[in-house]
Order: C-alpha cells, then structure tokens, then sequence
C-alpha cells in the first residue's frame, strides 16, 4: 500500500511555545485517516506544516513521497483543503471566488463546481460578504473539492454546519474516498471521527499518544465498570493495577478496567451490591482517560 | 501567478481609480491657480521673502525663478509627491499583510502556487497600477500645463519632473513590500504607510539639524530637486544611485522573508 501523508519527528516550535513534538504519522493511500485531540493540542499546526503555511523546526513531512516544502506546489495540486475557520474575499461573489479558486488547478473545474454546489445547496451569485457563517463554510467545502484532490485535508470541518448539512458533507467526502481520495481529518468532536474514520491518531500537547484502528479502538480491552452497593465503599478498594477513572462516591463507584477480569470479579464479589453494571466503554471515556 | 495579478489588479481598481482622480484633480487645482500668482508675481515674491528661510525651504519655494512655470510646478509636485507616495506606500505595505490580516492568506497559500509567484503577481498588479496612475498623470499634466501657458516645459524636462513622482513611489513600494513581509502583524495599513511617509517628508525639513547633504540622502522626497532638473534637463545621479540600490536591496529581502516566514494564520 502506498502511503499517502508520512511525518517523521515532525516539531514545530513558535519561539519558545510548543507546537508540536515528534510527531510520527503514515497516513496510507484511500484511508480516511481522523486526527484527533482538544483545542491546543497542534492539530491545525501539523495540518498547516503539511500546506506549508509554516515551516516545521525539526523533522521531515512527505505527501505523495515528497517533501512538503521543496514540492509544495506540485503536491498542493492534489490537495483539497478545508480549514476550521473559513475566510474569502468579501467584496466578490462565490461563482468568483470558486472560479478564482479553480483557476490554480490544471484542469477543468466547472462541471464539478456546479455538481458540488448544488448538493451543498449554495447560491453561486451572492456576495461572500452576504454569506452566513454556515454558507461560507459550504464555500470552503466545494472550494476544497472542486478538483477532486487525491487528498482532502480536512481542520474541523462541520463548525457552523447544520445536521443536515454536516450528513450530506459527511457523504460527500465518503463519495470522494470511495473513488480513491485519502482523507485527513482532524476534529476534537469524537462522534465525527467515529462515524468516519478507519484509523485515528490521538494528540495531546503536541504530542501523539495513540494511534490505533478505529475497530480496535471500539472493541478495546476496557470495560466499564458502574457499582452501587449497599454500604460505602472505602475510595481506594479499587486502586489497584488496571483501573483507571476511578470515581468513587460513598456506595457508588465507577472506573475503566483492563486486566484479569476474573480478579475484578473477585474483589466485587466480596461486596454486598446494589446493582452492577459492566459494559463496552464509549470512545468518549476512553479518550478522556487518554488526556487526563 | 497571472490569476493572483489579475485578481489583485480586480480588487485595487476601485482605489486606483481614486487615486488617479485625486492625484490629478489634486495638482490640476494647484497649477490652476498658477495664472493668478503669475500676474502678481512681484509683488507675492516680496510676502514671501519675508517668510522665515526654514518655512522657505521646507514649502520648497524658489526664488530664483521668480514664479516661471517650471518652479511653481515644481512647488505643486512637492505636495503631490507626498500624496503619491502614501497611494504607493499603502499598496504595497498591504501585498501580503491585508491576506494575512482577513485571513485570506490560508485560502491563497494553500493552492499550488509558489510563495515566490503570489508575491510576484501582486507586486506585477500594485506596479501596474502605480505605471498607470503615472501615465495618466502625466498625460493630463501635459495637457493641463500647455494650456494655462504658452511657455511650456520642453517635452524632456516635462518628463523628468513628472518621473520624478514616479520614482518616489517606487522607493516606497520597495519599502512598503519589505515591511509587508516583516512585521509581524499590520494592523492597518493607512497608519503604517502614513507614518513612514510622513516620517521620510519631515526627515526632509529636518536639513537644519541633520545637515543638507546628509538628508538628501536621507529621503527620497530630496532625491530630485526639481529646479536642478529644470536648469539641467537631467536627475542626479548619486541620488539615482541611492534609489535602484535601496529599491533592489528591499525588493530581494522581501522575496527572501517571505520565502522563509510562516504565515500568520490565525
């Protein structure tokens, strides 16, 4: 399999302030590939070192096997770009703008700006300027996919985008990587990622801490563990290897558990219980263990 | 790098257009009060002798010429110049920080264009327009001049005290396409390039204090004394000298920052 993004030790720094830190990612040919972490963490950081907004201080970045700075423009012929946060020229008309967009790409564009406006139900006349949030934000997606891009990259893309529209987005950018684009996505909504997504990279101060299968991911060792019992529980008769979001509160108790099942079972059988609980833990939970 | 020229050339034309009309409607009302000195001449050259000689040199007022043509176009130029410089100053001081500052860049940039060919394009559209304002001026000041005097400038005279206007904005395209790429964030382009020009033109009364040589030198508003180029139909060239290595220099180090800086983005 080809790989489509490669990073190797990638660092940025802004002067002293950390942007990201050895971050090592191979983002495979046809794979849509979610980036994930909270607000900070060097998301939009990685994703502007690979346009070459910024240039990195240390490590390599490739996209195509080549490098992101030296063939930045060969490779950014390729690329479809959506950014968080959508800004155009207030003074012209999105048909201007989409053409001017167009006008950088070696081929023609007009079929599929027609194609794409009309699924994300834009009107090509107004002025930018006249456009909501939601509206430019539609601009910003047929801006990024009017050339059918072997590689989308995609900044939080559904920020100001209705459910509706974000379902239509969703199955557009599904479409393009059913015709063989690869698709970066990076996003701090977890369900979006989920619903995407095959394989996702976790980021956290600049640094990766995970990256794993979405499946795998899903079906994780971790079970979720909710507790009441009929007398309190002493806060540290769960502390023990293997639990973690220990959350303790007179007789109710609830953490994450990897491990010996056979052992936990044990030490709850010994409690007089209220009710149990064991199930497959949200994404949600395991992430937020991932951050504390 | 022919759609980023012909995109900025789209989006400035409205304020080229105003700058032209001012420019030229600007000097037109001046030189049309030029009969009317003419005819009391004698008697304005004694009010102003009596002007202190710093107020003197500083309006630009020349004596030597007792009001002909040439010196009070020359005095109307000085003024003029500031105002073309400033039109100059705010197109380039804006070529890369306004992207950057409505947050456009991050559209631009990420398109398959070289920083090397934005940054070209859209010096190729602000000297566009800064050739065009020049022509246009100086074809209505041809115009203007033949017809409020039969003693016309010669055609080579005529056109070195109007390129004089021409090479002055230069000068501040060249200084406002570095400081464009260097500071770190334009807020406003209008205070920027008002108080750079407004700098470099009091630097030029300032001969007292900094000494006459040194401040020819010093700023392009005394690179071309105007009666010096009547009287000897050509610039000099020291200050020549001074302006293509200034203009070349800034314009190298602009390529070179931007090539190498980070977008501000957010």
């Amino acid at each position: 399999m080809t790989t489509v993004i490669e990073t190797k030790k990638l660092t940025k720094y802004y002067g002293q302030s950390r942007g990201i830190i050895d971050v090592d990612m191979s983002v495979d040919e046809g794979e849509i590939y979610g980036f994930i972490g909270p607000n900070g963490a060097g998301k939009s950081t990685t994703i502007r070192i690979l346009l070459a907004l910024i240039y990195a201080t240390g490590g390599t970045a490739t996209i195509f096997g080549k490098d992101v700075v030296k063939d930045g423009p060969e490779i950014r012929q390729e690329i479809g770009y959506l950014p968080s946060e959508v800004f155009y020229y207030d003074n012209m008309r999105v048909k201007e703008l989409l053409d001017y967009s167009a006008s950088f790409y070696k081929k023609d564009c007009s079929k599929r700006i027609n194609e794409l406006s009309e699924i994300m139900d834009l009107d090509l006349s107004k002025k930018i300027d006249d456009l909501s949030y939601g509206n430019k934000k539609k601009v910003g997606i047929v801006q990024g996919l009017l050339h059918e891009p072997k590689l989308i990259i995609l900044d939080e893309p559904t920020g100001g985008l209705d459910p509706l529209m974000q379902q239509k987005f969703f199955d557009l950018i599904h479409e393009e990587n059913k015709k063989g684009a690869t698709v970066f996505l990076s996003s701090h909504i977890l369900s979006e990622v989920q619903r995407l997504c095959d394989r996702v990279a976790i980021i956290k101060e600049g640094k990766i801490i995970k990256i794993e299968r979405m499946s795998d991911l899903g079906k994780s060792n971790y079970s979720q563990f909710r507790i009441v019992a009929n007398k309190p529980i002493s806060k540290d008769y769960f502390a023990i290897e293997g639990v973690s979001e220990l959350k303790t509160n007179e007789t109710h108790v609830s953490f994450l558990f990897k491990g010996d099942l056979n052992m936990i079972v044990k030490m709850i059988s010994t409690l007089d219980l209220q009710s149990l609980m064991v199930e497959e833990p949200d994404l949600e939970d395991i992430f937020l263990h991932y951050y504390q | 790098m022919k759609t980023v020229y012909l995109h900025e050339l789209r989006q400035n034309a409205r304020t080229a257009i105003i700058w032209i009309v001012s420019l030229v409607g600007g000097t037109g009302l001046y030189m049309s009060l030029y009969p009317a000195f003419a005819q009391h001449a004698n008697e304005l050259n004694k009010v102003l002798q009596n002007y202190p000689p710093v107020l003197r040199k500083a309006l630009n007022i020349n004596f030597d010429a007792h009001f002909a043509l040439a010196s009070f176009f020359a005095l109307v130029m000085g003024f003029i110049t500031l105002a073309a410089a400033i039109q100059a100053m705010n197109l380039s001081t804006a070529i890369t920080s306004k992207e950057e500052r409505e947050k456009t860049a991050e559209f631009l940039l990420s398109k398959p264009l070289t920083r090397q060919s934005i940054l070209t394009g859209k010096l190729a559209a602000a000297v566009t327009i800064i050739l065009s304002t020049n022509v246009v001026f100086m074809i209505s000041m041809r115009l203007l001049l033949m017809s409020i005097s039969q003693t016309s400038l010669t055609e080579p005279v005529f056109l070195l005290m109007t390129g004089s206007m021409l090479l002055i904005q230069i000068f501040f395209l060249a200084l406002g396409l570095l400081m464009s790429v260097s500071l770190p964030k334009v807020r406003s382009v209008l205070s920027v390039s008002l108080v750079t020009v407004f700098g470099f033109y009091i630097i030029g009364m300032l001969d007292a204090v900094l000494g006459a040589k040194a401040v020819r030198y010093l700023t392009p508003f005394k690179f071309f004394d105007l009666i010096y180029v009547y009287k000897h139909s050509s610039y000099e060239w020291q200050y020549l000298i001074v302006e293509a290595v200034f203009v070349i220099a800034a314009g190298i180090a602009g390529y070179i920052i931007y090539q190498g800086r980070d977008i501000n983005t957010i």
